[in-house]
């Protein structure tokens, strides 16, 4: 039976979550989730609402964890441990960074144990059946663009990995909630009413973090590859014009390539997934102020010849 | 021995069952694998099986993926050792490779799939400065330590501190002996070194008999298991091929031991790939190496020490006493490597600097992301 | 920079893929070192006269300009040699 994480209340949900752990299948990858914190209870609960609900998966590719450290610290300044394979790799975090180390631990999962695609740091949304890629350099807004096109009918296929195959330039789909830090949240708060936003997470090293559920597709769900015609670099530049210029493509292979988790890991079959990719795109440099300049921008996007 | 529960060393005794696992053993199985560092060795006992089709996609992706990071160390490592190659010419002695990087270099089978960190190489101690030297100016450079890390390595130990790259970030581990010269076990480096056989242009390895020996030494005196299992898989592979395509190596194998005082740690490696991975070794090997066996009540301690600390450091696979027998094995390493007058001080600092942080722990950066820093370069000519 | 009158040119290794999706730049993946470069139309056509075989650099030079429809003044003819010299560092290409 196909009942949702939304479908159970919270209460019951926490306490399976901290007991046995729930499955969830996002995109090609499963998480076997465990977790006695609060705050990733609530916000797993909001976020991950209509994600299909798993508590008796056979197989799961991650077994991941986040609970308190246990030590005469959490009287002072709790700290919360995430666990992967029952082994920790980072330092603890304090407890009010709660969801947001999760959402990290997951990502930190595809991009040290995943090598059947090129990884690429982008976001990728789609529409009419083709994908676009947004690599992003850190500050570029690559966020907050890609959670105001998700508002606005494109369908997130991820916000952080753009699973590239190794032949063939296709997209493999990774719905998760975008992450947006700071001044974005609020800018998307007031972009769109409707926004389902997530617990914040203070004081992170990236400011304040929060998250919007994006999987407001009916596919949102699927792990269908979507063939790629885009790659387009953003920037915000505040109290800039709207400006989508063409991008030499080697300039673009290599640009891509540096925001790559394992394009050089993968040698000559990386080096094939970046040719065919970037002979299937139009490549573009984006610079913009105005969101709803730039999504008119690329809802006027042709698909490459 | 008793018979591990643990699944990953029953299908390491048997790796027929690759072929009839449930999802639900996989499960447990991959992260098993994955803690001790022999997921790729999966995929390569899956492609020797044959028995790839029979297999989820979902779970040869996590083989294979290992795999990936394995087949790029062995492509790096042959690159690196056309710039060591460069960087190291002398005519009166060779760059060795040890472990890792010389099963890759020679192209054994126990390179497949094989994970390795650091470069590991023997020189002759005449020659360390000059070596230290020779690559300090072709990139490689000494990392911060302070002054009792530096003390412990070069007096102590049988090391330099370890060098990195400062553009390529490849560490080299540079030995003038394969054990602490302050150790129980004094093998002479120069019978090593002129034994070695050369692979690729002045770069050799040890020969096959020292390679096993090596192996053993190397796993018998270390302290920390955690890639244990991992260490004695490599001593698997290495018997199976040598066995194979190496005439006399049985019969070369316990005299050399002898000569290079290594008799007690053979005994142990071959003792432990017969009864924890079920290799079968001739009959006459077995009792030649048996005469260094401890006595029998030693023999059942080590035994039951070993089972425990060969267990993947997995939860799965704890049992009661698994910590302790671990902690026990420590420092029973660290007493073979240093009297006792030296070996209290140096647990009680490093129980004290493990206390005070932990170095192996990563900072997350980026949104949890760690970009690893690409090989990419931009040459930028100029253009009309 | 002092250089041999008329080297003999060639690719120092077959094992490199080039790729050029449009004419002004090309990616170039040494196999061997596992590193990707970006190079220009220039160095780009240099790689493609030099996969057809070994030649001297008067007549390479003479080629690529020629192929490219550039007049071969001095600054073009400083540069060709610059990016020569760049291959080679790279491992790309090596003299006789």
């Amino acid at each position: 039976m196909n009942s949702t994480i939304g479908s159970l209340g919270l209460a019951e949900f926490s306490r399976v979550l901290k007991t046995s752990g729930v499955t969830l299948k996002t995109g090609p990858f499963s998480y076997h989730i465990k977790s006695s914190l609060p705050a990733v209870q609530q916000g797993l609960h909001l976020l991950y609402a209509d994600y299909a609900l798993c508590t008796e998966a056979a197989f799961a590719d991650f077994h991941i964890s986040m609970n308190p450290v246990n030590s005469l610290r959490r009287w002072v300044r709790p700290k919360i441990h995430f666990c992967m394979d029952h082994k920790s790799p980072f330092l603890p975090m304090p407890l009010k960074q709660g969801l947001a180390f999760m959402e990290w631990g997951m990502n930190w999962c595809i991009s040290n144990h995943v090598n059947d695609y090129v990884k690429l740091h982008a976001a990728v949304l789609e529409k009419n059946g083709r994908a676009l890629i947004m690599p992003g350099a850190p500050g570029a807004g690559k966020s907050t663009l890609s959670a105001a096109l998700t508002l606005r009918g494109w369908r997130l296929l991820s916000d952080e990995h753009a699973l590239v195959s190794l032949t063939g330039a296709m997209v493999t789909p990774l719905c998760r909630p975008v992450g947006l830090k700071n001044a974005s949240i609020e800018v998307i708060k007031g972009f769109d009413s409707g926004a389902v936003i997530g617990p914040l997470s203070e004081d992170t090293h990236k400011g304040t973090v929060a998250h919007l559920k994006a999987d407001l597709h009916s596919d949102s769900q699927s792990d269908t590859p979507v063939k790629a015609a885009w790659v387009i670099f953003p920037r915000y530049s505040p109290g800039s014009s709207t400006r989508l210029e063409k991008k030499q493509k080697a300039e673009t292979f290599l640009s891509a390539a540096k925001q790559s988790f394992n394009y050089s890991l993968l040698g000559e079959r990386g080096y094939q997934s970046m040719v065919d990719l970037i002979s299937a795109c139009d490549c573009y440099d984006f610079v913009y102020s105005n969101l709803n300049e730039a999504i008119e921008t690329f809802n006027n996007l042709k698909e490459p010849v | 021995m008793r018979q591990s529960f643990c699944q990953l060393v029953k299908l390491l005794r048997k790796p027929d069952l690759l072929a009839v696992l449930t999802l639900e053993q996989w499960d447990l199985l991959i992260p098993q694998a994955r803690h001790s560092l022999l997921l790729g060795h999966l995929s390569i006992l899956v492609d020797r099986q044959g028995v790839r089709e029979k297999i989820p996609s979902v779970i040869m992706r996590h083989l294979d993926s290992v795999k990936v990071v394995s087949d790029k160390q062995i492509h790096s490592v042959n690159w690196e050792l056309r710039k060591l190659g460069e960087a190291y010419d002398t005519a009166e002695d060779s760059i060795i490779l040890l472990k890792g990087a010389a099963y890759a270099v020679a192209g054994l089978q126990a390179s497949q799939g094989r994970l390795f960190s650091d470069i590991d190489l023997l020189v002759s101690k005449q020659h360390i400065d000059y070596v230290e030297r020779i690559l300090s100016l072709h990139g490689w450079v000494s990392g911060h330590h302070n002054d009792y890390d530096g003390r412990y390595y070069r007096q102590w130990m049988h090391e330099i501190p370890p060098l990195r790259h400062m553009q390529r970030g490849t560490v080299l581990d540079v030995h003038h002996t394969i054990l602490p010269p302050t150790g129980r076990y004094h093998p002479n480096p120069q019978k090593l070194i002129q034994s070695a056989r050369e692979v690729v242009n002045g770069v050799k390895v040890l020969c096959p008999e020292d390679m096993v020996i090596h192996s053993a030494a190397h796993l018998f005196h270390e302290g920390e298991f955690e890639h244990g299992l991992r260490d004695l898989v490599d001593l698997q592979e290495l018997l199976a091929q040598f066995d194979q395509s190496e005439p006399g190596f049985w019969q070369r194998l316990v005299p050399r031991a002898i000569e290079l005082d290594l008799l007690r740690p053979l005994y142990y490696g071959l003792h432990y790939v017969q009864t924890l991975l079920g290799v079968s070794l001739p009959d006459e090997i077995v009792t030649q190496t048996n005469a260094a066996q401890p006595n029998a009540l030693m023999r059942i301690v080590m035994d039951c020490l070993f089972e425990h600390a060969f267990a993947p450091d997995h939860p799965s696979c704890d049992r009661a006493l698994t910590g302790l027998a671990r902690w026990m094995l420590y420092v029973r390493s660290h007493y073979l490597r240093m009297p006792l007058y030296l070996l209290l001080p140096h647990l009680i600092r490093k129980a004290w600097k493990s206390h005070m942080d932990t170095p192996e722990k990563l900072e997350l950066n980026i949104d949890g992301l760690q970009l690893p820093k690409p090989k990419v370069n931009r040459w930028h000519f100029w253009a009309k | 920079m002092i250089k041999t009158p008329d080297a003999r040119w060639r690719l120092a290794t077959q094992d490199i893929r080039l790729d050029q999706f449009e004419s002004q730049s090309a990616v170039l993946f040494h196999c061997a070192s596992g590193n990707t470069h970006l190079l220009d139309l220039f160095g780009a056509c240099l790689v493609r006269f030099l996969q057809q075989g070994a030649m001297q650099q008067s007549e390479l030079v003479f080629r690529v300009a020629e192929s490219l429809n550039f007049e071969l003044e001095e600054a073009l003819q400083v540069h060709l040699e610059t990016t020569l010299d760049s291959l080679q560092r790279l491992e790309v290409i090596e003299k006789l």
